[in-house]
């Protein structure tokens, strides 16, 4: 069994490298594995192989918050009613906190990051999820 | 009911029928009558003429031969030599002395008196005389004529004794004389003479007289003559008819009574003495009507009249006609009752319907009528009585019918009195509602003039949303390379140190061929350049890690995905010396440091870009939102612009697919507003597909004069019940607040701007938007296009 896993999904390469680099610089980064993803299908795919594999995910975080309401379906939503036990970290750019606020009742996220963010922030607001669901010691 | 006769009478049909019964009647009867009278008058007029043919007849014969009886008496008597020797002694006597001794005569006629006496008893004769030759009474038994005296001189000259005297004596044969009076004789009588021949001599005549009585009995016997019925004789006498026997009806005619023969008195009796025969009914000597017949008795030489009362003669034909004339009013009286009974029969029960019809016209239909006639008027009244039934009935259900109508209108009545009230308090009501309502239109007149205003806010407010949700989504877009920027750069920070001073040492402690291999690894890290996606990433980790794991390197997942995240992804057989040392970790992680520095600065190289990209559109945008005229632009450039802009919202799920014609020609556009069009159009069709689907643009000449614009999206369309709706202002799908609802409204409104052209055709999975822009604008100020087409491909791309 390998490390506990952090899943990253945006659509932004970058971020989702530079990103990597951070956590793996992190205090828990070596105790930590990452994957990320790009799009909606390669998230939902890498996500159902991890889980068939065994995976343990500590952590996803995602952009995937979309200001349409008819995107009830976003990412987040469904992994939240499909694995309610993984905690979920928002992390997003868009400006608008109603839309914020419907993501943490529906998606029952764990916190939420502005982009762009502060790295000690981030980290320790990381750590602490992941200390709360003994992931780290 | 009271019956007045008089009515009855006078009604019509009893009046009909007595007439036609009586006229019926009538003519039967009196066809009758008439013939069975005629024929009974005929039959008994015949009867009676022959009955009384039948006895003048019998009675002629009966005097005939009564005469005959005496004629031949007298002739066998005349040559009876006892007469005819007394005759001859008397007339020898007489001529010899008697003449002269008359007394002697007698004495000498005494002796013969005894015998002639008894001849005329035996022959009863009514006298017997006996008279010379030379014309002397030489007997006389009844002494009427005086013994001696002459027959043809003296009191007897011209008598009916001396003419039938002097034939008897001339033509020498018995002779009968008409009746007639002998002087000193009361009594008419009939003599016979017969000549008393004493060889051809005629010694003296023989007269005997007649006996009346028996011409009576004859005469006077009234068998078959009924009570009136009787026989007249009578013989010429003079210019007159003499009755030779008593009439039945008148006594003492005999040898009385005269007739005259000019028939002034009695037709008959003179016809009869005339010698004529007849019969008929004539008026007889009494002036009563009678029927006679009559003939002339030659051996009486007088005539016969056989008579009777035609009263009594045809008493059976005025009995008939009594009989008749009674049967006739019996008849009538029958008939009358018949008519009227019939009538009254036929008339009482109609009476009585017609009573009863009267009583029911009346209104009474409780009384039905009971008739004994079983005829048509029995079956008339039954149906009468059925239809007072049916009537009843009718008036029954009528009478249902009324009160329930009664109830009914008095229901309604009272309804509509309450609907009345009702209405007059709502008209109450109305009036106030009125003079609120017109507060009201005053009031919407002025909401009116308000939307108006309003409706030019909204238009802007839209304007401004729009604009909120720009800035929104350009926040992000800018957020997410500058996040990427700023890790890049402290994740730099964080290893610069340690790959100018530690990685160096780090290299100088290891064995010379680690540290070529992990220069090399160092080397070709930084030569490549970073992958633009995670799935190529993904790609290499499953190639390397097929390599490690066919070189049985241990921890291939976490190595294979290290060399990818560093950029060494090709050739790592050649590193695989460093794998299976102890502390590959270690060696791997240094690589890692330093390769990372070269991913960061391709990181914010890649970035930087992203975020001058987006400000760059941005400019664009806000320099376009500037323009307040038409300015000669690409429309394909617009339409970039605003996916430019809405990236966000668009990359996660929507495939976008552009099909422009890049040979369009730059157009007058008001390039904010046609950007407002892109942007509600480009939207709704992300919406329409919430977010997941193929977004088309496509771009295209519409002949010489117009650029059409298409945004497809495979969305569930539009339901046809609000297809016309769509393009009203304030119609929206979206929930409370979140929508205008002015969105196509404002779209419509650019295009009709632009003098343009908005169709819309929708079905489930493809609802397409068509914008077509004219290619020029005449009479508007059109201003050159700043940007070529070329110039922001470029821009954007780079």
């Amino acid at each position: 069994m390998g490390k506990p896993i952090i899943f990253l999904v945006d659509d932004d390469k970058q971020l989702l490298d530079s990103l990597t680099t951070q956590l793996r610089a992190a205090a828990f980064g070596k105790q930590i594995s990452i994957e990320t993803a790009q799009t909606l299908d390669e998230a939902w795919d890498a996500l159902t192989i991890m889980v068939h594999e065994g995976d343990r995910i500590g952590l996803i975080v995602s952009d995937w918050l979309f200001p349409h309401e008819q995107r009830s379906n976003d990412f987040l939503v469904r992994v939240h009613k499909k694995y309610p036990g993984i905690p979920l970290v928002l992390l997003s750019g868009y400006a608008d906190e109603a839309s914020v606020q419907q993501a943490f009742e529906q998606a029952g996220l764990r916190a939420y990051f502005r982009k762009p963010w502060e790295e000690e922030e981030l980290m320790s607001g990381v750590e602490k999820i992941l200390i709360s669901e003994n992931i780290l010691q | 009911m009271a019956l007045n006769p008089l009515r009855f009478i006078n009604a019509r049909i009893v009046r009909q029928l007595l007439f036609w019964f009586l006229a019926i009647e009538f003519l039967a009867e009196a066809t009758l009558i008439y013939v069975s009278y005629r024929n009974a008058e005929h039959s008994i007029r015949k009867e009676v003429t022959n009955n009384l043919n039948a006895i003048a007849t019998r009675q002629a014969n009966q005097l005939g031969t009564y005469l005959d009886g005496q004629q031949r008496a007298v002739t066998t008597l005349s040559r009876a030599p006892e007469i005819v020797n007394a005759a001859a002694e008397l007339s020898e006597f007489f001529e010899q002395s008697g003449k002269t001794h008359l007394a002697a005569y007698a004495a000498r006629l005494s002796s013969q008196q005894a015998n002639l006496d008894y001849y005329k008893n035996a022959y009863q004769f009514e006298n017997l005389l006996l008279i010379a030759s030379t014309g002397e009474v030489l007997f006389d038994s009844k002494g009427t004529t005086e013994i001696g005296s002459h027959i043809e001189l003296g009191r007897y000259k011209g008598t009916e004794l001396a003419s039938v005297y002097s034939r008897a004596k001339t033509l020498l044969q018995t002779e009968l004389s008409d009746f007639s009076y002998l002087p000193g004789d009361n009594v008419a009588s009939a003599y016979l003479a017969a000549p008393i021949r004493k060889g051809v001599k005629v010694s003296a005549i023989l007269v005997v007289r007649i006996s009346n009585a028996e011409i009576n009995k004859v005469v006077n016997d009234y068998v078959g003559l009924g009570r009136t019925g009787e026989t007249i004789i009578a013989s010429k006498f003079g210019k007159d008819a003499l009755f030779i026997n008593d009439a039945r009806n008148e006594p003492n005619t005999a040898f009385k009574k005269k007739i005259p023969l000019d028939g002034s008195q009695d037709s008959t009796l003179a016809h009869a003495v005339q010698g004529k025969s007849g019969s008929g009914t004539v008026v007889d000597y009494r002036g009563q009507e009678v029927f006679a017949v009559w003939s002339y008795v030659p051996a009486l030489r007088a005539g016969l009249v056989v008579k009777i009362d035609t009263e009594e003669a045809f008493e059976s034909i005025s009995a008939l006609r009594k009989l008749l004339i009674t049967i006739v009013g019996i008849t009538l009286f029958v008939v009358i009752f018949a008519a009227l009974s019939v009538a009254r029969s036929i008339t009482k029960p109609i009476r009585k319907l017609r009573g009863f019809a009267e009583v029911v016209a009346s209104g009474d239909l409780s009384q039905r009528i009971s008739l004994k006639e079983q005829n048509e008027i029995g079956v008339l009244a039954n149906t009468f009585n059925t239809m007072v039934d049916n009537l009843n009935e009718s008036n029954r259900k009528l009478d249902e019918y009324a009160k329930g109508l009664e109830a009914m209108v008095t229901q309604r009545t009272e309804e509509l009195q309450a609907t009345l009230e009702e209405v007059q308090n709502q008209n109450a009501l109305i009036e106030q509602q009125k003079v609120k309502a017109e507060q009201l239109a005053q009031e919407v007149q002025q909401a009116l003039d308000q939307l108006q205003s309003t409706q030019d806010q909204l238009v802007q407010s839209e304007k401004m949303a729009a604009l909120g949700q720009l800035i929104a989504g350009v926040a992000h877009e800018l957020n997410t390379p500058l996040s990427a920027i700023k890790t890049s750069a402290r994740n730099m920070n964080r290893s610069v140190a340690y790959a100018l001073v530690e990685f160096p040492q780090y290299l100088l402690n290891l064995k010379p061929e680690q540290r070529e291999l992990l220069m090399a690894m160092v080397q070709q890290a930084t030569e490549f350049t970073l992958n633009q996606t995670t799935k190529e990433d993904q790609e290499y980790r499953k190639q390397i890690k097929a390599v490690l794991d066919d070189n049985d390197v241990e921890n291939s997942r976490e190595i294979s995905k290290k060399l990818v995240e560093m950029g060494v992804v090709t050739g790592v057989e050649r590193y695989l010396p460093v794998f299976d040392e102890a502390n590959a970790e270690d060696l791997l992680e240094a690589v890692y440091q330093v390769a990372q520095l070269k991913r960061s600065i391709d990181s914010i190289s890649i970035a930087s870009d992203k975020s001058a990209n987006v400000v760059r559109a941005l400019k664009q945008y806000s320099h376009v939102q500037a323009q307040d005229k038409f300015v000669m632009t690409d429309v394909n450039e617009t339409l970039d612009i605003i996916l430019t802009v809405y990236n966000n919202q668009i990359k996660y799920g929507v495939n976008v697919v552009r099909e422009y014609d890049n040979s369009l020609p730059a157009i007058p556009l008001f390039p904010d507003e046609i950007g407002q069009v892109w942007t509600n159009l480009i939207n709704n069709g992300i919406q329409a597909m919430k977010g997941k689907g193929d977004l088309m643009l496509r771009t295209s000449a519409v002949g010489q004069d117009y650029v059409a614009v298409e945004i497809i999206d495979s969305g569930s369309g539009i339901p046809p019940e609000i297809m016309d709706k769509i393009f009203e202002p304030f119609f929206t799908t979206k929930p409370q607040g979140e929508g205008t609802g002015l969105g196509l409204d404002i779209v419509r409104k650019i295009v009709e701007k632009h003098r343009g052209k908005l169709s819309v055709t929708s079905q489930p999975g493809q609802t397409a938007f068509r914008v077509e822009l004219p290619l020029v604008q005449p009479d508007a100020e059109v201003e050159e296009g700043t940007p070529s087409p070329e110039q922001i491909k470029d821009g954007i791309a780079g």
